[in-house]
């Protein structure tokens, strides 16, 4: 490969452009970090834990992953992902105050024990020097709950130009089915749809930096509440009631995304990315990550990360209710409260005889003091987790 | 609820940043090399930030469906 200002040959031009459209693309399914490899083959085996709530043992989820990728011709690339979680424990049911009003989480009794099984084909193909199309087809199983979902996307970037841009749209199809919903008063099945589109562009700032922005819509319309989480209301007569978490059947969600990629010499490059959420529950959430990739001796990669999230309240969210509310909305899920979160995370990579091998441990901790805003009421089911990450990748 | 006028000041703000392009510094396809090394992808492991996404899709209310594709739930 030629670098500084000498024209290399018309061969390897068109790897440059290749490459160059490939780093102008947002999709993550498109060519990924290796586009000389033919094919590969990569396999990661996560461990994730969270810290026990009110003396109870909360997830404890164990998850195998294998992706395999082989490029058809020299425009053509397929992909197979399959991922297998073994999941237990237990979650978070419902919220009651005690005498000073102070909330209280209650667990389910029973340790949840699950499998979930997902598989997805991705194939990208290059039509010229300027435009690439990638598709995926996905399907998702596990005891309660399945999903189909496809995504296309077309990246195209103007030869010479600066920019590129990337447009694409997602549709799932999902089916929910709590398990012992006769027992429990749940509802016995229900569907979810998500329907989603994005438009994107990348830009080459000068040769050390790179910047993407992207805006995407999607909209989730059927069963969006949970089956698995009840709240405490007070009743016309004053009475406490556990009722269902009940939530709008719509749901519409914009994000605006940004990455910025600059190489800082000598072997290291950082990576800033910020994503704001909004949605038509009031929900709004700003995601910042930094992270640095150094690369020492070519063999070995660290790369220390650092994250914060940030989110507010939807407007039908509360940790218990001294009433009804008319809308008939109510949900106490920690997921819908207010709250700040900052995970910390290094990975690191070694290569060796055309193998990666890699490992990697992120801490993440959420709390109501962690927020942008003074939170009233901090919800008590806010979860803590840490992941462990051991992967090993071969390109042939 | 101050909604509809969010969606126009998101994209205006996408196209105030397209405007950038006017001051970008025109690089040769052979003078891409530092922008096509993996560390400077703008997803190096899409397998580990994939997971990691879900991960936080299923402990968050926010998430970035459209772009980041479908999937099971393991939510609770």
């Amino acid at each position: 490969m030629s670098t500084g200002n000498k024209k290399p040959s018309s061969r390897t031009l068109l790897q440059l452009s290749g490459a160059a459209l490939a780093v102008i693309s947002n999709n993550a399914h498109a060519l990924g970090a290796n586009v000389s490899a033919e094919r590969g083959i990569q396999y990661r085996y996560s461990n994730y834990q969270e810290a026990r709530s009110n003396n109870s043992d909360r997830y404890d989820i164990d998850i195998h992953q294998l992706h395999h990728f082989q490029s058809i011709n020299d425009d053509t690339r397929v992909a197979v992902n399959y991922i297998y979680e073994k999941m237990s424990g237990a979650s978070p049911w419902y919220i009651v105050p005690d005498e000073q009003g102070k909330p209280v989480q209650v667990m389910s009794g029973a340790s949840i024990s699950e499998q979930r099984d997902d598989v997805s084909l991705n194939v990208s193909k290059r039509l010229n020097t300027e435009t690439g199309l990638s598709a995926t087809l996905g399907y998702s199983t596990e005891n309660d709950y399945q999903a189909k979902y496809v995504k296309f996307g077309v990246e195209h970037e103007k030869d010479g130009s600066p920019y590129g841009l990337f447009f694409g749209l997602s549709l799932s199809r999902d089916k929910i089915s709590p398990t012992d919903a006769v027992l429990f008063d749940r509802f016995e099945s229900a569907d979810k749809d998500s329907n989603g589109l994005y438009l994107g562009a990348g830009f080459i700032l000068n040769r050390n930096l790179l910047f993407s922005s992207t805006v995407s819509f999607t909209r989730h319309t059927g069963e969006l509440s949970d089956p698995y989480k009840r709240a405490r209301i007070l009743d016309s007569e004053n009475q406490p009631k556990i009722v269902r978490d009940n939530r709008p059947q719509e749901r519409q969600q914009w994000v605006w995304s940004n990455k910025l990629r600059y190489h800082l010499g000598n072997n290291a490059s950082l990576h800033v990315d910020y994503r704001l959420f909004d949605d038509d529950w009031e929900i709004r959430s700003h995601t910042l990550n930094i992270a640095w990739y150094k690369t020492f001796n070519k063999n070995w990669q660290f790369i220390p990360e650092l994250r914060y999230y940030n989110q507010s309240d939807a407007y039908f969210y509360a940790p218990y209710y001294n009433g009804e509310r008319s809308d008939g909305y109510y949900s106490s899920d920690y997921r819908l409260s207010p709250y700040g979160a900052l995970s910390t995370r290094l990975k690191i990579i070694k290569t060796q005889a055309g193998m990666r091998f890699s490992l990697a441990y992120e801490r993440y901790d959420s709390d109501a003091d962690f927020a942008l805003k003074k939170v009233r009421i901090e919800n008590p089911g806010l979860v803590d987790f840490y992941v462990v990450t051991a992967g090993i990748d071969v390109d042939f | 609820m101050c909604y509809s006028f969010r969606p126009f000041i998101i994209a205006g703000a996408f196209i105030l940043i397209l405007q950038l392009c006017v001051g970008c510094e025109t690089v040769k396809p052979w003078q891409r090399d530092i922008a096509a090394r993996s560390d400077m992808a703008w997803d190096p492991d899409p397998s580990d930030s994939a997971y990691r996404q879900h991960i936080y899709f299923s402990k968050e209310a926010s998430s970035d469906s459209a772009a980041s594709g479908g999937g099971g739930c393991g939510c609770n």
